[in-house]
């Protein structure tokens, strides 16, 4: 196994690499294999047959341009929150703080984009810009403090979410509330703010391009650039990493800092191209979810399209779903519960 | 009713489900597991407790059945983070991910509803006190009439304290914390400690969900535990996993909450949803002062 290895994901999250490629197989395809069981028998415990549940789904999801359509719409934010969490998980950085920086991004992207009257393009570009910052600066606060001082990114990241809501929170309820509604949410995003839609009377926009994007950039940077290299080293083998001359606190940071923009860059997508203002809520769980996907990816970052294309696929088809079985919103919980759960279990992967 | 006197009513009823997840999570956290799933443990003790007390029509068997599924639950929970080898961040969040679906499947497949559960027949459970302090300001709220979950959690408190600092068991759990390899060489049963003391801490938890359910709201929702496990586990940090203190902790956010619960009304200036951030930034500001004595103490 050569140091390029991409495959190798060696983070204490992440289990060792295993020596043959069947078991990489078997590996890849635990999590997702243990949520249908787990998601069938949570169908079948409420009366209803798994294998027509899921092929419904299936249908709502893929069946017809639309359709696909809504899925990828779904899957967007999921690719971003996935890759974010990713960059962090690849450095040995337990970074839970993406749906901080998800939500903080999407807030000041909708601010920005209502204040803001620019000229088509460069409102979008300077709107994502200001998304991507302010996640990145949700993002080096714990690095740093991990870096300099040592202090657990766990708890700060976790407890950290909860700050970012709160101010989020009440610098909305104080200050940007939309005028005449009743609900939590500021004034809709000036209309060349709007992502220029892909495909004609969907919500499909060119943000599943930017994703697609970041997922390549991602790939490219960590495979082939020495930052990337330093990345993956320090996240493998500190100790290592030090002793060959890198400067893993620096890493540490940069890596925050990335992950912090690209869960920023997910929320300024968000707004800017599906709700259009931020809705307090609105954004749930979207920056927690990608630590499902970033596992499930196996953080492989090409794996993150597939993986988030799944997942979306099941939010997605949901609504429609729910109108004949009462329960997805649930099920697609359990199932991402059991992915994260199976994803951090070494037994599959231990190399003999 | 003083407005202090309401406030003190409020926080001694929503104090146990806090403390109690705490404290089981200070034992956990002692033998080296930190306990993301708290949360999940605090809604699932919630809707066992309340489901079966009601079957049941009895409140104290609710609480008994809510805390043998917390014991399951919670072993299950930490045999999954020590034999099994899972992340113990990622394998909680899993975890309360896993119990939120469940909980909201439940709902909706018993009792056709998506939002809330609550039983026709409201059940309480038994209360007793020192009846005549009932006037007294201050007093009368605190001691004059509480449920037997409240006055249990304080001996539940010292147990733990006492466990931990004077038992042989807690000496183990402790040693297991700070050292697994060696305790093992010392023929120490690391995974069946921590299991253990991560069963404790579910029966624990769920106990604090199930008297949140049957004794203080009754009622069941799906976002009933509100954040209480993360509080919880904020507490623990800040009381540096020591029992009384992390209770301490609680209680500070406890009575906080209920204050401004209740001064929103006359003091309608209050940013509330800055005070609400308050524990948690408490919690990064302790950690951060934490790190910085521990290096300084290294230095000099």
């Amino acid at each position: 196994m050569t140091i390029t290895d991409t495959e190798v994901t060696a983070t204490p999250i992440a289990s060792p690499a295993p020596t043959r490629r069947w078991r990489l197989w078997v590996a890849a395809a635990a999590p997702l294999i243990a949520a249908l069981l787990v998601g069938s028998a949570a169908i079948l415990w409420v009366g209803e047959s798994p294998l027509e549940f899921f092929w419904l789904l299936v249908r709502e999801a893929f069946g017809g341009v639309k359709r696909i359509s809504a899925t990828l719409v779904s899957s967007t934010p999921l690719i971003l929150t996935g890759t974010a969490t990713l960059i962090a998980f690849r450095a040995g950085v337990f970074n839970i703080g993406v749906e901080g920086s998800f939500v903080g991004g999407a807030f000041v992207a909708a601010i920005a984009g209502a204040s803001l009257d620019l000229p088509g393009p460069i409102q979008i570009v300077v709107v994502l810009a200001i998304a991507s910052i302010v996640g990145a600066a949700i993002g080096w606060g714990p690095g740093w403090l991990k870096a300099r001082l040592d202090v657990d990114e766990v708890v700060v990241t976790l407890m950290g979410n909860f700050v970012v809501s709160g101010v989020v929170g009440w610098l909305l309820s104080e200050f940007f509330m939309a005028v005449g509604t009743g609900n939590a949410q500021t004034e809709l995003i000036a209309p060349q703010t709007n992502l220029p839609v892909l495909v004609a009377s969907t919500q499909l926009t060119i943000g599943i391009l930017f994703a697609v994007v970041v997922v390549a950039l991602a790939q490219w940077w960590l495979r082939s650039t020495v930052p990337g290299y330093e990345l993956r080293m320090t996240g493998a083998n500190p100790r290592f990493a030090r002793a060959q001359g890198i400067d893993t606190a620096r890493v540490i940071i940069w890596a925050m800092v990335i992950s912090g923009l690209i869960g920023g860059l997910a929320g300024g997508v968000f707004t800017t191209g599906t709700l259009h203002r931020f809705v307090e809520g609105g954004g749930a769980n979207l920056g927690f979810n990608g630590i499902a996907i970033a596992l499930l990816a196996r953080l492989n970052p090409i794996a993150i399209i597939p993986s988030a294309v799944v997942l979306g696929a099941l939010s997605a088809a949901g609504p429609t779903v729910q109108l004949f079985i009462d329960v997805p919103l649930d099920i697609v919980r359990i199932m991402e519960g059991t992915i994260m759960i199976v994803a951090v279990l070494p037994l599959l992967t231990r190399s003999r | 009713m003083t407005l202090l006197d309401g406030i003190l009513a409020t926080s001694v009823l929503l104090a146990p489900a806090i403390v109690l997840a705490a404290m089981g999570g200070v034992l956990h956290q002692r033998s080296g597991i930190v306990n993301i799933a708290l949360e999940g443990l605090i809604l699932a003790g919630a809707l066992v407790g309340l489901v079966s007390a009601d079957a049941l029509g009895s409140p104290l068997g609710g609480l008994a059945i809510a805390a043998v599924a917390g014991v399951i639950l919670g072993w299950a929970f930490s045999a999954i983070v020590t034999r099994l080898g899972g992340n113990m961040i990622i394998v909680g969040l899993g975890f309360n991910f896993l119990v939120l679906g469940a909980a909201g499947l439940f709902l909706v497949q018993t009792f056709g509803s998506r939002s809330s559960f609550r039983p026709d027949d409201r059940l309480s459970l038994p209360a007793f006190g020192l009846e005549f302090l009932s006037d007294v300001p201050i007093l009368g709220p605190l001691l004059a009439r509480n449920d037997i979950v409240v006055w249990a959690t304080i001996p539940i408190v010292a147990a733990v304290a006492f466990v931990l600092d004077r038992t042989t068991w807690g000496l183990r759990l402790r040693a297991v914390g700070s050292d697994p390899a060696a305790s093992a060489n010392l023929g120490l049963d690391v995974h069946g400690l921590q299991d253990a003391a991560g069963a404790v801490a579910g029966a624990l938890a769920a106990l604090g969900g199930a008297h949140l359910a049957i004794g203080a709201t009754g009622l069941f929702s799906t976002g009933m535990s509100g954040g209480r496990g993360y509080i919880a586990l904020a507490s623990i940090y800040f009381g540096r996993t020591r029992p009384w203190a992390t209770t301490l902790a609680c209680l500070i956010y406890v009575v906080a909450d209920a204050a401004q619960g209740r001064l929103q009304l006359q003091l309608p200036w209050i940013p509330v949803r800055l005070v609400q951030v308050l524990p948690y930034v408490a919690v990064i500001a302790v950690l951060i002062v934490a790190q910085l004595t521990s290096k300084r103490r290294q230095i000099a």
